[in-house]
């Protein structure tokens, strides 16, 4: 199936598309937030139009006919938007994001397995016909007047301006900027490189409307260009900001200032085929006809033409990787730290061996040489795998954005830490849990704006998302300024769902009052009488928050707000672990999550309420034995002593009791297959070498079966 | 002319396959035959990946007592379930001539351990009878039908019946 030339053409597609829809949606939120500030930035409208324009021909490529037109028309509006033909309002802006979501939800079809964009038809053609709306009602006037007032340009230069060049250049003019022409040399191999840094160099100074490649050019080792610039400050300021690049600096000549007829350089057209003229070359002269210069169309020498563009190399350094590529090179190395495993159990036979000895000495030199290695090279492999946070908070924002518009709700997100990094995987399983708590604060937490009037907050309501690295692991908090959770409602929704009983509840602390909100079916909403089945259950996101071996943690204050606490490994691809035997069997714990370990006598154990438990620096500490938790079966009686492997994640602590501690190691977890998955309190299988395949102990599930859920526990 | 790669395998020349083609009509499946429990069993043999010997599984908890455990074959860990007791046998210590039969279903795999991995047999599909009602024991459910093979009844397994069971999950894939 997946071989059909069609599916793979979707299968390249795919990524590339998802990273410009991602652009664009990140484009449209600045945009956004530039115009509620009022400062809406051209440049920005138009990187947007470029994206939608790559994103069409894209879509065209493997017929996703749907998707092309509506790139097309989107296109159409920014186009008008660029040229101030449309007003960007809120409204045009939700057209836009309307489309964002449409293109996204298009690709996530495909990545699930669709061939073609027919499954949102209805939706693209409804969203089709309001931009058709949005474009008729354009406005149509077209402004006349010269482009470029009474800067002297030659003709030439002007027919080859695009219309939204134009419209800049006429909109510098008519803020009074000045206009310059910048001259530049490249060398044709680092082109992409230079012209991206000298714009860099010109951005905070004004905005280059154009460059064009220029006729000047005489080394054919380089590419000479003209970029016409308007900037708002002195010709001094421009001279020394590019001071140091080789580059020439002329301010463009006006009308009734020049000092006799221009020699203006004609301009070859430009390079990029999007920049033909799209109307005809405008035959109107400037104001002062006396003095326009003459038009010398200088027809390029066509050689030397396609010479110059003979260097298409991309900018771009970087390259896509599927992540399962990365995943079969993180087995590889922890099957080849398996083999290094496998000489040093050669190596430590031959030290016995006093014949030998000036080998065995070689062999343990390269042995740890090749030890050193395979640890950077999978540190690398680690690396490689990280991305920052911040890929989901983007697209946070934009589902805090639309939710609140839903909701009615005046909402300030609030993000810090965006450049924690983390597992890619893990950053990918994160975006709906994540979006389902933020969905909860918005929906449940911040209170109606005239509700918050009343209590004296301020009307905006705040959700905040935070994230920070600490060791090996990542934590995210969620907080709102709203309401707080309302425990007698959580209590009385958990004793009507049969968790608690009236007396158990009396008893409950705070907290474990709070954790309520992870059962099933337990809510803060009074039933039938508010909007409900919006939101997803937090005992959805608990246990897709469990799967990544992650925990979470709730707080919250009445009347100031809820504060959720995510804490997750760093990855999950390959990890140090303790190796332990508990009852003949041996297993491996994630040492990320253990805190230290104890050994402790038969007499240590108490027990309080028929839980066991141990004390630990004058803290009693509950204990599971391993061999309890699993019902193994022993052969023989439990040792005298035992170890206590101290686990814990966030605030939670649990001894888990073991027979032995073997040592420490790093290992690769393997799945144990899809019908062995989830099993509680087992993460997947290592092999340790030597054929052993061991058992990776899942200590979340653990910790949480051995304290209970708060109520899950008081109920029994 | 390459002796190798025919859909039977095994045939050896052309001029065969022009008398086999000819003389058996009847599309025919090739089973594995394996016994358990002292009864003989077939499946399909494109279904089997792999014949390895018996290595000692890794028990895991909270599963099923009919299956051992994992092992890693070639990297990959997969659960091995005892016949015996899947198909109701009384439990036997493992033998000598025990094998893993390593079957697939998509793109997971599996152990089946079998006390004796005997032949492969040709079976038409004419030949193959549905399963009576009342079969001896309470092996019923995976049976998928009754082959005849030189003379000898063999009981046909519905394989992906044998691999769906239920373990305890702590997670549920996604959410709803």
């Amino acid at each position: 199936m997946s071989d059909r030339p069609i599916d793979r053409a979707l299968q390249e597609f795919l990524p590339e598309a998802q990273e410009i829809i991602e652009t664009f949606n990140r484009l449209l939120l600045k945009l956004d937030e530039d115009r509620v500030a009022g400062r809406a930035a051209p440049g920005m409208i138009n990187e947007a139009f470029r994206s939608v324009h790559t994103l069409k021909a894209l879509a065209g490529s493997v017929g996703l006919a749907r998707m092309a037109h509506l790139s097309h028309r989107i296109e159409d509006l920014l186009d008008k938007c660029r040229l101030d033909k449309v007003e960007l309002t809120a409204e045009v802006i939700d057209l836009l994001f309307e489309a964002g979501e449409l293109f996204q939800r298009i690709a996530a079809d495909i990545g699930q397995g669709a061939s073609s964009d027919g499954g949102s038809a209805d939706a693209s053609g409804d969203l089709l016909a309001r931009l058709e709306g949005a474009l008729a009602r354009a406005d149509s006037g077209h402004r006349d007047e010269p482009a470029w007032g009474s800067y002297v340009f030659d003709a030439s230069l002007l027919s080859v301006l695009t219309e939204y060049e134009e419209h800049r250049l006429r909109e510098n003019v008519r803020a009074g900027r000045g206009l310059y022409r910048v001259h530049a040399a490249f060398d044709l191999a680092t082109i992409d490189v230079g012209l991206e840094a000298l714009k860099e160099r010109l951005k905070p100074l004004g905005e280059v409307i154009t460059y064009l490649p220029s006729s000047e050019s005489g080394d054919p080792q380089q590419i000479e260009l003209d970029l016409i610039v308007g900037a708002p400050g002195p010709e001094s300021e421009i001279q020394a900001a590019l001071a140091g690049l080789g580059v020439v600096l002329r301010a463009v000549p006006r009308a009734g200032r020049s000092t006799g007829p221009q020699r203006a350089p004609a301009p070859t057209p430009p390079r990029g085929i999007q920049a033909a003229p799209e109307r005809p070359p405008p035959v109107a002269t400037p104001a002062t006809p006396a003095l326009t210069p003459i038009a010398v169309a200088v027809l390029p020498d066509i050689e030397v033409v396609e010479e110059r563009v003979t260097s298409i190399k991309s900018a771009s350094q970087t390259v896509r990787v599927d992540i399962r590529k990365l995943d079969h090179l993180m087995n590889l190395v922890g099957e080849l730290s398996l083999a290094r495993t496998g000489i040093q159990g050669v190596l430590d036979e031959l030290k016995v061996d006093r014949e030998r000895a000036g080998l065995a000495r070689t062999l343990h030199h390269e042995a740890r040489v090749l030890g050193r290695k395979l640890d950077e090279m999978q540190a690398a492999i680690i690396e490689v795998r990280m991305v920052p946070l911040g890929q989901v908070f983007d697209k946070l924002s934009r589902v805090v954005r639309k939710i609140s518009r839903e909701a009615g709700k005046d909402i300030r997100f609030v993000i810090s830490g965006a450049e924690t990094e983390l597992d890619k995987l893990l950053v990918e399983e994160l975006s709906d849990p994540l979006m389902h708590m933020i969905r909860n604060c918005i929906d449940h937490g911040i209170e109606p704006p005239e509700v918050r009037a009343q209590a004296g907050k301020p009307v905006a309501g705040t959700v905040a998302i935070a994230a920070s690295q600490r060791g090996n692991h990542v934590v995210i908090e969620v907080e709102d300024d709203g309401v707080g959770l309302d425990e007698a409602k959580l209590v009385r929704s958990a004793v009507e769902r049969g968790y608690l009983d009236e007396g158990a509840a009396g008893e409950l602390s705070r907290r474990e009052i709070y954790n309520l909100i992870f059962l099933p079916g337990v809510s803060t909403k009074v039933a039938a009488t508010e909007l409900s089945g919006r939101g997803v259950g937090m005992d959805v996101v608990k246990t897709n928050l469990s799967r990544l071996s992650g925990i979470i943690d709730v707080e919250s204050e009445p009347g100031l707000g809820t504060r959720l606490t995510l804490t997750l490994p760093i990855t999950l691809a390959i990890i140090q672990a303790l190796v332990i035997r508990a009852a003949g069997r041996t297993y491996a714990v994630p040492l990320n999550s253990v805190l230290e370990s104890l050994l402790i006598q038969s007499g240590d154990v108490r027990t309080i309420e028929r839980r066991e438990v141990v004390d630990l620096r004058g803290q009693t500490l509950p204990i599971v034995r391993v061999e309890d938790a699993f019902r193994l079966r022993r052969e023989g009686a439990r040792p005298k002593k035992s170890f206590v492997v101290v686990v814990g994640l966030a605030q939670h602590r649990v001894g888990l009791v073991i027979d032995e501690l073997i040592g420490q190691q790093d290992i690769v977890i393997k799945s144990l297959g899809k019908s062995l998955d989830g099993i509680p309190g087992i993460a997947g299988a290592t092999e340790l070498g030597g054929q052993q395949t061991v058992l990776v102990l899942d200590v979340a599930t653990l910790v949480e079966e051995t304290l209970g859920v708060g109520a899950g526990e008081a109920a029994s | 002319m390459s002796t190798r790669g025919t859909p039977f395998g095994l045939v050896a020349t052309e001029e065969a396959w022009h008398r086999r083609t000819r003389a058996e009509p009847v599309p025919q499946r090739e089973y594995l035959i394996f016994s358990v429990g002292g009864e003989d069993y077939g499946i399909d043999i494109l279904r089997i990946r792999e014949i390895i010997k018996v290595r000692p599984a890794t028990e895991v908890p909270r599963v099923p007592s009919f299956i051992i455990g994992v092992v890693s074959v070639r990297g990959i860990v997969l659960p091995v379930i005892d016949l015996r007791l899947r198909l109701h046998h009384e439990p036997a210590p493992v033998g000598a001539a025990a094998r893993y039969l390593i079957v697939a279903r998509d793109d997971e795999r599996f152990g089946l351990l079998v006390d004796r991995v005997r032949q492969v047999v040709r079976v038409g599909e004419n030949e193959i009878e549905a399963p009576p009602p009342v079969l001896a024991g309470t092996e019923t459910d995976f049976v998928a039908g009754i082959g005849r093979s030189e003379q000898r009844l063999v009981l046909l397994l519905d394989l992906d019946h044998i691999l769906r069971f239920e373990v305890p999950r702590a997670r549920p894939r996604s959410a709803p």
